[in-house]
C-alpha cells in the first residue's frame, strides 16, 4: 500500500452488504475493494451496470457506510467536515433545486462553503461563464435540459476550488461540445494539481483522461493499474504515414513479410477522421456565422479562481506546457505504479475496449504509447528508406502538378 | 420599463428569506425589551424584600425555573446559531424560497384574509361589539394556528423527506455541513416564516379587531341606544380589549399536607399505581376536590377567602367571579359578599393584633345569582388596600341549603395593562407552538418517508390538542386492584400510556387564547412556561432525537 500521504483516497477492503427488512443479507454491491487515488492523478472507476462503482462513490462521499472495510480521504475520515471542505461532487443526475436559478444555486453551495458574499458572487460568474450558462443564469434548472443541468452539477461541484473532485458520469447528457469540454477541464484540472476520482462506463472518455484505472465487476476489482499499460498491446505494431501509392505499400509489405513471416497478418486501411472532430468543426463554423442558440454555450477555460487563483499564469504556462508534453508525461505527481499488483482480466478488458468507439481509441492508444518499441519486430533501417522514398515520389508528383 | 420592473421584482424576490428574518427579528424585538423590563420588575423585589420573594419562588418555582430554562435556551440557541449562522442560514433561506416557491404560504395568508375578513358576517354573535369582537379574537386566531401548524407541519415534513426522496441531499450532504446543522437550517426557516406569517396574520387580526372596536357614533341614535352603545363600549374595554390580572383566593392551609398523606396511604397499600403521571393526575384532582369542600358554605354561615398581590391605587373597579351551586329548588344563590381588608388594633393586652374590617358589601342583583353558572359583579379598585391583599367573605343567607364553590371558580380580575402588550405575548405563545410542530415535522422526516412521518406528526397534534380528553380515556383506574397477568397487563399499559402522555405535547395546557378573548393577562410567566416546555424541553428533544436519527442514517439507496 502506498504511504498516506501520497494517497488522497484510500479504500481498504471495502465491503457493502445490503440487507432486506428481516436483516437478512440480499445483496452483496462490494466485496473487499481496495485501491488508491494518489495525489495529482486522474482515476477511473470503471465497470458495466450494476458493478458497485456509485455505491463506492456513495461510500467515499459518506452518504452510505460500509459494512465492512474502510475509506480514508486525506488522511480523514470522508464524512469530517474539513474534508468535505476539500471535496468537490457531481452525481450521476443533477440533483439539483429546479426553483432555484444557477446564481441562487451556486451561491447556496457557496454558502455552505462559508464563503463570504463578494467570493461567491466572483466565483459564480467564473463558474457560469465556465460552463457556458451565461445566457440561462437566470432561468430556473427546472428549465434546463439535461446537459445544462449537468453543466451547472459541474459548476456546484467546484464553488470550493476542491483539491479532490469526484466526478460521476460527468458527460452523461451532454452533447460532443460538452463533452469535449468536460475532457479539457478534467486535464487542465489536473494539470492544477487536483486530483480526480471518475466514474463512467463510457470508455473512450476515460481512455482520454485518466492515468489510472480500476475496473470492477461484481462488486469484486477486476482490474487495476495505469491506462498505458493495461491497454498495452505489445505484439502488434501501427504505424500511420502519409498516403503512400501501391508500389510503396507492395514494398513495406514485403519488407514486413520478411520481417514477421508470411502468416502474420497485416492490414491496411485509410484512417477515418474522428467523428468529434468533425463535428466540433461545423459547431465552430456555425458559431463563426453567429447563428443564435437558446441553450448553452461554448464554455470558457477553466474559472480564474481556480487552482488557488494563478490560473492566468497557470494557464500560459499549461499552454506552453500541453505544446511539447509526451502524453506519458501527463501524471507529474504519480507515483511509480509497480507497487500495485495488477490483477489483468484481459478478456474481459478486450471486450470492454471494443465496445467503445474503436478509432478514437485506436488513436489515442497510439498517441499515448510511443515508447512500446522494446523489440522491434521490423527492420527499421529499411523501413526508413521505403518511406524516404514514398517521400521523394510525392514530392516529385506535386512538383509535376500544374 | 417592464423589464426593470421585472428585475425589481426578482430582486426582492431573491431577498425575501431576509426580509422575513428581518420581520422575525423585529417581531421578537419587543419580547426583548418588554421581557428585560418584567426581569428587571422582579429584581427590583427581590432587592425590596428578599424574604418575601424567595418564600414565593420556594411556594411556586414553575415560573423561576421556566424563566430560567428559556433565558438558558435562547442563549444556547443564540450561540449555536452565531457559531454555524452561514450555513444554516444558507440552508433556512432555502427552506423559504422553496416554500414560497410552493406557494402553500401565499395561499394560506390569502384563505385567511378572505376568512378573517367574512368572520363578522358568518359568525352568530349576542349581537354586542364585545361578544363579537370575542368571537372573531378566538376564531382568527384559532384559525391562524390551525393553518400555520398544518403549514410548519407540511414544510418541515416535506422539505426533510423531499430531499431525499429527490437526491438533493447527495449533494448538500458532501458539502461540509453538518447533518445536524442541516436540520437546525430547516427548523430555523420553518420557523421564521411561520412566525414571521402569524405576526402578519395576527397583525391583520388585531387591525380588524380594533376597526370593529372603535367608539361608536352616537350622532344618529337616541337616547336608550346611546346609552347601550355606550354601556357595550365600556365592557368592550374593560372586560376584554384589556389586560387583566386574575388573582385566585389562597388555598386553605393542610389540604396539600392532606393530599401528600393520602397518595402515601394509597400506594403503601398498593391501590395506587408509581407511575408520576397518574399520581400527578391524582394530586391535581383530590387537591380540587378537598379545595371545593373547604368552600362549601353551611347555611347561615360564611366562608372568607383571601386574595394576595392585588395593586392598590388603580382606578376603574375590579372584577370578582365565581360559580356556586345550592341545593334548593329555587336555584338561586342566597347571600352576600362582603370585602375586608386586614388592620391591626391594639389588644386589650396591649399586643398588636390582626383583625378584618369591613369595606362594604355586595348585594345580589334584583334576581338573585343564578346556580351553577359564572356571576360576576364589580368593586372600586379603590377598596384595594395598601398591602395589596383583599378578603371576601360570602354570608349564605339562605335557611336550608348550602352553597357549594367550585373554588377554581372564585377569582378577581385586576387591570393592570393595555389589550396590546397582552395580544403580543399571546401571539408570542402559539409561535412556541409552531417551534415544536416545526421540530416534530423534522424528527418525523429524518426518519420515516413522509406520508408517514406526516401522519405521525398529525397524530401528535391531535393528541396534543384533545390531551386531556384523550388521557381520561385511555388511562385505566389509578384505584383498581388487578391481580395476575391481567393486573401485569393493566400496569403494563398504565405506565406506557402514562409514559406517552407526560413526552406529548399538550397544547391545550399552553393555548393562551382563552384568557386573551376573557381579557386576563397572557403572563410573561406562562410565556415562560410555554418557551420552556414547548421549545426547549420537549421541541428541544424532538429536534435532537431527529438529528441524532438522521445523522446515523444512509442517505442513500442501493443501486446494483
Amino acid at each position: 500500500m502506498p504511504s498516506a500521504d501520497a494517497s488522497v483516497l484510500e479504500v481498504i477492503e471495502l465491503t457493502k452488504v445490503f440487507r432486506d427488512f428481516w436483516g437478512r443479507e440480499s445483496v452483496k454491491a462490494l466485496d473487499g475493494l481496495t485501491f488508491d487515488v494518489r495525489r495529482g492523478e486522474v482515476f477511473g472507476l470503471l465497470g458495466p451496470n450494476g458493478s458497485g462503482k456509485t455505491t463506492t462513490v456513495r461510500i467515499v462521499l459518506g452518504l452510505l457506510f460500509p459494512t465492512r472495510g474502510g475509506v480514508s480521504i486525506f488522511g480523514k475520515s470522508p464524512r469530517s467536515v474539513e474534508i468535505k471542505k476539500r471535496v468537490g461532487y457531481m452525481p450521476e443526475e443533477s440533483h439539483l433545486y429546479s426553483y432555484m436559478n444557477a446564481e441562487e444555486t451556486l451561491d447556496f453551495f457557496g454558502r455552505l462553503f462559508r464563503l463570504p458574499g463578494a467570493e461567491r458572487a466572483r466565483r459564480t460568474d467564473a463558474l457560469i461563464d465556465m460552463v457556458g450558462l451565461q445566457r440561462a443564469r437566470k432561468r430556473p434548472i427546472g428549465q434546463y435540459s439535461k446537459g445544462m443541468a449537468r453543466r451547472i452539477g459541474l459548476a456546484q461541484s467546484l464553488i470550493n476550488d476542491p483539491d479532490f473532485l469526484i466526478l460521476d458520469e460527468p458527460t452523461t447528457g451532454l452533447d460532443p461540445i460538452g463533452t469535449r469540454e468536460i475532457k479539457e477541464l478534467i486535464l487542465s484540472l489536473r494539470n492544477m494539481g487536483k486530483t480526480i476520482l471518475l466514474c463512467s462506463h463510457l470508455l473512450g472518455d476515460v481512455q482520454e483522461v485518466c492515468d489510472r484505472i480500476c475496473i470492477l465487476y461484481g462488486g469484486r476489482q477486476r482490474a487495476l493499474g495505469p491506462v498505458s499499460e493495461l491497454l498495452a498491446a505489445s505484439d502488434v505494431t501501427q504505424i500511420r504515414a502519409p498516403r503512400l501509392d501501391e508500389a510503396t505499400l507492395r514494398r513495406v509489405m514485403a519488407v514486413i513479410e520478411e520481417s514477421s513471416g508470411a502468416e502474420s497478418r497485416v492490414e491496411v486501411s485509410s484512417p477515418t477522421r474522428p467523428l468529434e472532430e468533425y463535428f466540433l468543426d461545423v459547431v465552430d463554423e456555425a458559431r463563426r456565422q453567429k447563428l443564435a442558440t437558446a441553450g448553452a454555450e461554448r464554455g470558457t477555460a477553466a474559472a480564474s479562481f481556480l487552482g488557488g487563483g494563478q490560473v492566468e499564469a497557470e494557464r500560459l504556462v499549461e499552454e506552453l506546457v500541453e505544446a511539447g508534453r509526451e502524453p506519458q508525461q501527463q501524471a507529474p505527481a504519480a507515483e511509480p505504479i509497480a507497487a500495485i499488483p495488477v490483477q489483468q482480466d484481459t478478456a474481459f478488458i478486450t471486450e470492454l475496449v471494443d465496445q467503445s468507439s474503436k478509432p478514437e481509441a485506436e488513436r489515442k492508444v497510439e498517441q499515448a504509447r510511443p515508447a512500446v518499441s522494446a523489440e522491434p519486430a521490423i527492420r527499421r533501417g529499411v523501413l526508413d528508406e521505403l518511406m524516404a522514398d514514398a517521400r521523394k515520389d510525392r514530392k516529385a508528383d506535386e512538383g509535376k502538378a500544374p | 420599463m417592464k423589464a426593470k420592473l421585472l428585475n425589481l421584482l426578482r430582486a426582492a424576490a431573491h431577498r425575501l428569506p431576509e426580509a422575513l428574518l428581518g420581520v422575525f427579528l423585529l417581531a421578537l424585538a419587543p419580547m426583548a425589551v418588554l421581557g428585560a423590563l418584567a426581569l428587571w420588575r422582579q429584581v427590583l423585589r427581590l432587592m425590596d424584600s428578599p424574604g418575601v420573594y424567595w418564600d414565593g419562588v420556594y411556594r411556586d418555582p414553575g415560573p423561576t425555573l421556566a424563566t430560567l430554562a428559556c433565558i438558558l435556551g435562547m442563549a444556547l440557541l443564540a450561540f449555536v446559531l452565531w457559531r454555524t449562522w452561514t450555513p444554516v442560514w444558507a440552508v433556512a433561506r432555502k427552506m423559504i424560497i422553496e416554500a414560497m416557491h410552493r406557494k402553500v404560504v401565499l395561499i394560506l395568508l390569502i384563505f385567511f384574509v378572505v376568512l378573517v375578513c367574512s368572520m363578522p358576517f358568518l359568525l352568530k354573535t349576542e349581537g354586542t361589539v364585545k361578544s363579537q369582537v370575542q368571537l372573531v379574537l378566538m376564531y382568527s386566531l384559532v384559525l391562524a394556528m390551525v393553518l400555520l401548524s398544518l403549514l410548519a407541519i407540511f414544510l418541515s415534513v416535506a422539505s426533510v423527506c423531499s430531499e431525499i426522496e429527490h437526491k438533493q441531499v447527495h449533494i448538500t450532504d458532501t458539502k461540509p455541513l453538518r447533518r445536524w446543522e442541516f436540520l437546525l437550517g430547516k427548523w430555523f426557516g420553518v420557523v421564521v416564516l411561520c412566525t414571521a406569517a402569524l405576526f402578519a396574520m395576527s397583525a391583520v387580526v388585531c387591525g380588524f379587531v380594533l376597526y370593529l372596536a372603535r367608539p361608536p357614533d352616537l350622532s344618529h341614535m337616541d337616547q336608550r341606544e346611546a346609552a347601550r352603545a355606550q354601556k357595550d363600549y365600556g365592557d368592550l374595554m374593560d372586560e376584554v380589549l384589556v389586560e387583566r390580572k386574575s388573582v385566585q383566593p389562597l388555598p386553605p392551609p393542610g389540604i396539600a399536607e392532606a393530599v401528600e398523606k393520602e397518595i402515601a396511604e394509597q400506594q403503601a397499600s398498593g391501590k395506587l399505581s408509581r407511575n408520576p403521571h397518574m399520581v400527578n393526575e391524582i394530586r391535581t384532582r383530590r387537591t380540587r376536590e378537598l379545595r371545593d369542600q373547604a368552600a362549601s358554605v353551611p347555611a347561615g354561615s360564611y366562608s372568607v377567602w383571601c386574595f394576595e398581590g392585588l395593586a392598590p391605587g388603580r382606578p376603574g373597579n375590579i372584577y370578582v367571579r365565581f360559580n356556586g351551586w345550592v341545593a334548593s329548588s329555587k336555584r338561586i344563590v342566597d347571600g352576600q359578599w362582603v370585602a375586608l381588608r386586614r388592620q391591626l388594633v391594639k389588644g386589650e393586652d396591649g399586643k398588636t393584633q390582626t383583625q378584618l374590617a369591613m369595606l362594604g358589601t355586595v348585594s345580589p342583583p334584583p334576581y338573585g345569582w343564578p346556580s351553577g353558572a359564572v356571576n360576576q359583579f364589580t368593586i372600586p379598585a379603590s377598596v384595594v388596600p395598601p398591602d395589596g391583599t383583599l378578603f371576601l367573605a360570602f354570608e349564605n343567607t339562605h335557611t336550608g341549603a348550602a352553597v357549594t364553590f367550585e373554588a377554581a371558580s372564585i377569582e378577581i380580575m385586576q387591570q393592570q395593562g393595555g389589550f396590546l402588550p397582552n395580544y403580543y405575548r399571546t401571539v408570542l405563545v402559539l409561535a412556541t407552538h409552531i417551534a415544536l410542530l416545526a421540530a416534530l415535522g423534522l424528527m418525523a422526516g429524518s426518519v420515516f418517508s413522509f406520508p408517514v412521518a406526516s401522519l405521525t406528526v398529525a397524530f401528535f397534534f391531535i393528541i396534543g390538542l384533545v390531551g386531556p380528553w384523550f388521557a381520561s380515556f385511555l388511562e385505566p383506574d389509578p384505584f383498581a386492584q388487578y391481580t395476575g397477568l391481567q393486573g401485569a397487563v393493566r400496569i403494563a399499559w398504565s405506565s406506557f400510556i402514562g409514559g406517552v402522555l407526560t413526552v406529548l405535547p399538550h397544547f391545550g395546557n399552553y393555548s393562551p387564547l382563552g384568557a386573551l378573548t376573557d381579557g386576563k393577562a397572557v403572563t410573561w410567566a406562562f410565556l415562560a412556561a410555554s418557551g420552556a416546555v414547548m421549545v426547549f424541553l420537549k421541541g428541544g428533544v424532538a429536534l435532537l432525537l431527529g438529528m441524532y436519527f438522521y445523522t446515523r442514517r444512509e442517505l442513500a439507496r442501493v443501486i446494483v
